[in-house]
């Protein structure tokens, strides 16, 4: 009876020597204060295990988890995006609905908007208010960036992706089964105009000229071919229209230089392409190599160029680092599924 | 003495035998009198309160699934009356959907013992077992319950009969609301006690039997109808959705079954149809999910007996899958064919053996021959004490979502393969006529190869491929005593495991993940069950420890380990013919936060108070 009940003991007793904290990374808040790029870790969907990150110029160096450590709660469900207004953060945190707004210089918490629906991308409209897309529902949401509030919203009838403002007029972009660009006129919040362009607008920027331009990736199904398309911002027409050479080309995450000169986006690399350029690169800019990009941002302050490396989307990925000039400068180890990256420009441009 | 024979009434043994049902190799066996206190719960509670399987749950109705040793849900079957009824699609079957009072008996084997029941069980295979009970031929029993968070639900079971036939109508009913109180400690720096909503659930079902025997035969025909309609709640991080996710079960099973002997020869046939049918809706996401799959199964098995020493058995089975959903492109079907020949046998009084070899054909393709061999070893003559060492290389057939799932599936999958050891100690004492003791110590390891997995492919979704190689290993002992004098009865289960699991081979060492505890695989888990009878009052109270379950493969996160006890009081009339059993339990009785899933709470301190009235001939 003896030895039946040591052999019982002897687990539970392990069990219970077994305790061991969890890592916490360690990390001060000062870093903040300087220029770097966040990143958005989505995590896995459902997991609530999304993140943000900070690479800090100042010290080179990554900080995981920046959210949660400093306010002592997890961030959400799939972090998808932010924006920047003045002093202050916006995060996107897609599946949980909600928006947490932060200190830009020491992410303590200012408030959380919730019960949003599927919030997607933020654009800010003259500093007084904003719009968030959604992928479930047919209306943006608009905030009013004073009282931190749903303060109304603009039916477009369709779910809504991509989002920029110039000047009174927003563009909303229906990715999900969608090929429209929605125009918003801003001072009203209401649709003025819709512009048909390629299946499913994924990204837009506007460059120096105050063009639009709309990647179109084709949809998942690849039957129809992706496309880049540029738009005349004062007439919402199009302007140029390059088509991708194979229906199973995918291309996504359009960004812009700080110049509002070259084009940069993500296909089995990182391209980019002048403004004014003819044809679409038939060449990678950064290739891969043993990489698989994700998303990707350029730098508007010095052009560097960061892109993301999900990895196996379930391991904590990677950040890379390269210069203006395309060459690689440095490897960052993330959190689960980096994705969106929003620059942090320092004041003081001689220090990035 | 008296030289005469005594012609004694028909016994029926209930109790399990020591001996093992596959020699060689590991067994349990929840009987009766623990399924009954559970009559009214899940599957899921019976066996995570019963065994050292981790049940991994969504919360209270939501999907539950079944992980031995440290394998994934793919790799554990469950079986009735000895057909698989694990979902083709997904590989998988939903625990919670099944109440555990449809079921008579639960079989657990472990390992390569799955084997003898169906291949792919890499961590083992649950066989549900419902039988006539030739000896209580007529009787009645109805049992509703009312339960905390709108619970009402009802049991029901008829059988009628004589000696030689016998007919058995079970159906259930069960309803919930489900909107249990939790701890919300993520939405801000203060805890918050909330309620959970969507979590509603409405299940019923039957089950009709036919038994027919004479003096050589049995003819049984059987049908399981059951539906669940439920919602889905989202994790507590994401965003409540309206209107909620919705999904909806129904199966339909019915089995035909001849079994017949003759000296020493004994043959079954089976015959099966089973069809499964799940729907999924999401309004917000435009997703209306409809998934239907129909299995015909045909099963035979000749056992031959010679010179009371060795069992040959030849078993052929015929297995047809077809699939029609709305995630495919077009209807597929699947053929799965095998031949087993085993041979057990007796070789001296102290040692026996067993070993199987397995030939699989799926849609023609010949496969390499799977095998188990096992060995037992009784060390001495007058005591029940085994040894019992088994190897088994066992292949699970990739479930059809990975094949043909659009986007991603992949037809060109390779099974999955798993070689399984373990060895095991076994004591069974009896230090009195009312004290009885069994006790194990088992170790075991499994290696799996060619894991499926779903990872980021070329374009921008997910693919299915066979890439990673996962070594599980570990510990497991088990305690059951069981104690009676005069009109005091008592009885321990208890049960711990230890389970290490990992990824392995170059792709793990490579990114570092080597040695790493898999997700969602507790090192440890603890199990007891102490119940108790005296005069007309009966009581059990059972406990049980999970712990630390990591969520990330790096394993920097975690979810703490958690404690839950259950108790229950009841107390049982007898007026002639008819027995009122009144009973009340308690679950989650010291009201412990905890979450078995991620994000997904469970519910605190709930009640449920039943009654059986049952009426016999």
């Amino acid at each position: 009876m003896h030895k039946i009940l040591i052999l019982i003991a002897i687990p539970l007793f392990y069990s219970c020597i077994r305790e061991v904290d969890p890592v916490i990374t360690d990390i001060s808040e000062t870093y903040l204060s300087g220029g770097g790029v966040f990143i958005l870790n989505e995590g896995n969907f459902r997991s609530g295990n999304g993140s943000l990150s900070f690479f800090s110029y100042d010290s080179l160096k990554i900080f995981n988890h920046v959210f949660m450590d400093i306010n002592s709660r997890p961030l959400g469900d799939v972090p998808y995006s932010m924006g920047i207004d003045g002093s202050r953060i916006y995060i996107i945190v897609n599946n949980s609905g909600k928006i947490e707004v932060a200190g830009m210089n020491d992410m303590r918490s200012v408030t959380t908007i919730s019960k949003i629906a599927s919030p997607r991308y933020i654009s800010f409209i003259r500093g007084s208010k904003a719009y968030v897309t959604s992928l479930y529902s047919d209306s943006v949401t608009i905030l009013d960036l004073a009282s931190n509030r749903v303060s109304g919203f603009i039916n477009l009838r369709k779910s809504s992706e991509s989002v920029v403002s110039l000047s009174s007029t927003a563009y909303a972009a229906s990715w999900v089964g969608g090929n429209k660009i929605i125009v918003i006129n801003t001072i009203n919040d209401s649709v003025k105009d819709s512009i048909e362009v390629g299946v499913e607008p994924e990204s837009m920027v506007i460059d120096k000229n105050e063009t639009l331009w709309v990647l179109c990736n084709g949809g998942w199904k690849r039957e129809n071919f992706a496309q880049l398309i540029a738009i005349n911002t004062k007439t919402n027409t199009i302007e140029k229209r390059f088509i991708f050479p194979s229906v199973t080309d995918s291309p996504t995450c359009l960004q812009l230089n700080g110049t509002g000169e070259t084009l940069y986006y993500l296909q089995n690399g990182v391209r980019c392409m002048e403004i004014d350029a003819s044809d679409l690169p038939s060449e990678v800019f950064i290739s891969e190599q043993n990489n698989v990009f994700y998303r990707m941002g350029v730098n508007p302050s010095n052009d560097e160029v960061f892109v993301t490396d999900a990895g196996d989307y379930v391991n904590r990925g990677k950040v890379l680092r390269y210069s203006r000039e395309g060459v690689f400068i440095a490897e960052m180890i993330a959190d689960i599924i980096p994705g969106n990256l929003c620059f942090k420009i320092n004041p003081d441009p001689n220090t990035q | 003495m008296h030289d005469e024979a005594i012609l004694i009434g028909e016994v029926e043994i209930l109790a399990k035998s020591e001996r093992n049902q596959f020699m060689g190799f590991k067994d349990t066996h929840l009987d009766s009198s623990i399924i009954g206190i559970y009559n009214q719960r899940t599957l899921a509670d019976l066996i995570s309160k019963n065994s050292v399987i981790h049940v991994k749950t969504y919360g209270s109705g939501g999907l539950a699934t079944p992980s031995f040793r440290g394998t994934g849900p793919g790799h554990t079957q469950i079986a009735w009356n000895d057909i698989s009824l694990n979902n083709p699609m997904i590989g998988q079957f939903d625990l919670s959907l099944v109440p555990a009072g449809l079921i008579d008996d639960v079989n657990i084997y472990y390992g390569g013992g799955s084997m003898g029941i169906h291949s792919g069980g890499f961590g083992g295979i649950i066989n549900l077992e419902t039988s006539p009970g030739w000896n209580d031929t007529e009787s009645i029993s109805l049992n509703p319950a009312l339960g905390s968070y709108g619970r009402i639900s009802g049991l029901l079971r008829v059988k009628a009969g004589s000696k030689g036939f016998q007919t058995v109508t079970k159906a259930f009913l069960m309803n919930s609301d489900n909107n249990f109180s939790y701890i919300n400690n993520i939405s801000g720096p203060e805890p918050l006690r909330q309620t959970r909503e969507n979590s509603e659930v409405r299940q019923k079902g039957f089950i009709q039997e036919f038994y027919f025997r004479n003096s050589s035969s049995t003819i049984s025909a059987r049908i399981w109808f059951q539906s669940a309609a439920r919602n889905l709640p989202v994790p507590i991080i994401s965003q409540s959705m309206d209107p909620p996710e919705k999904q909806f079960d129904e199966s339909m099973r019915a089995m035909v079954e001849y079994g017949s002997v003759s000296g020493i020869n004994e043959i079954n046939i089976t015959g099966a149809f089973i069809s499964d049918k799940l729907n999924y809706i999401n309004e917000l996401a435009s997703v209306d999910s409809r998934n239907n799959s129909k299995r015909i199964i045909l099963k035979g098995t000749f056992e031959r007996i010679l010179k009371n020493i060795l069992k040959l058995e030849l078993s052929l089975n015929e297995e047809l899958n077809l699939i029609n959903t709305t995630n495919y492109s077009g209807l597929k079907a699947m053929n799965l064919f095998s031949a087993d020949a085993a041979a057990e046998a007796d070789i001296t009084h102290w040692l026996g053996a067993r070993i199987l070899v397995r030939e699989l054909i799926r849609d023609r393709r010949f496969l390499i021959p799977d095998f188990s061999a096992g060995t037992e070893i009784r060390p001495f003559r007058e005591k029940y004490y085994f040894i019992r060492a088994s190897f088994s290389k066992n292949s699970k057939i990739p479930s059809l979502n990975d094949m043909y799932w659009m986007p991603g599936g992949n037809p060109d999958l390779l099974n999955e393969t798993g070689y399984s050891s373990e060895i095991t100690w076994e004591m069974n004492s009896f230090p009195s006529g009312s004290l009885k003791i069994r006790n194990d110590l088992t170790l075991f390891r499994n290696h799996i190869n060619n894991m499926i997995q779903w990872r980021p492919g070329s374009y921008s979704y997910w693919e299915a491929s066979n890439i990673g190689n996962i070594v599980t290993s570990g510990v497991e002992t088990g305690l059951d005593i069981g104690y009676s004098f005069g009109k005091f009865n008592a009885g321990l289960n208890a049960g711990y495991s230890y389970t290490k699991a990992s990824n392995a081979g170059m792709a793990a060492e490579n990114s570092g993940l080597s040695g790493k505890q898999l997700v969602y695989v507790p090192a440890d888990n603890l199990n007891a069950i102490l119940r108790f009878s005296w005069h007309k009052f009966h009581s059990a109270f059972s406990t049980g420890y999970t712990g630390k379950r990591y969520l990330t493969a790096d394993n920097s996160q975690y979810l703490p380990p958690y404690s839950v006890s259950d108790l229950s009081i009841g107390t049982k009339l007898n007026t002639g013919r008819a027995v009122f059993d009144i009973n009340i339990s308690v679950e989650n009785l010291f009201d412990a936060s905890f979450q078995n899933i991620a994000y997904y709470p469970m519910p605190g301190r709930s009640f449920l108070i039943s009654l059986v009235l049952q009426i016999k001939k």
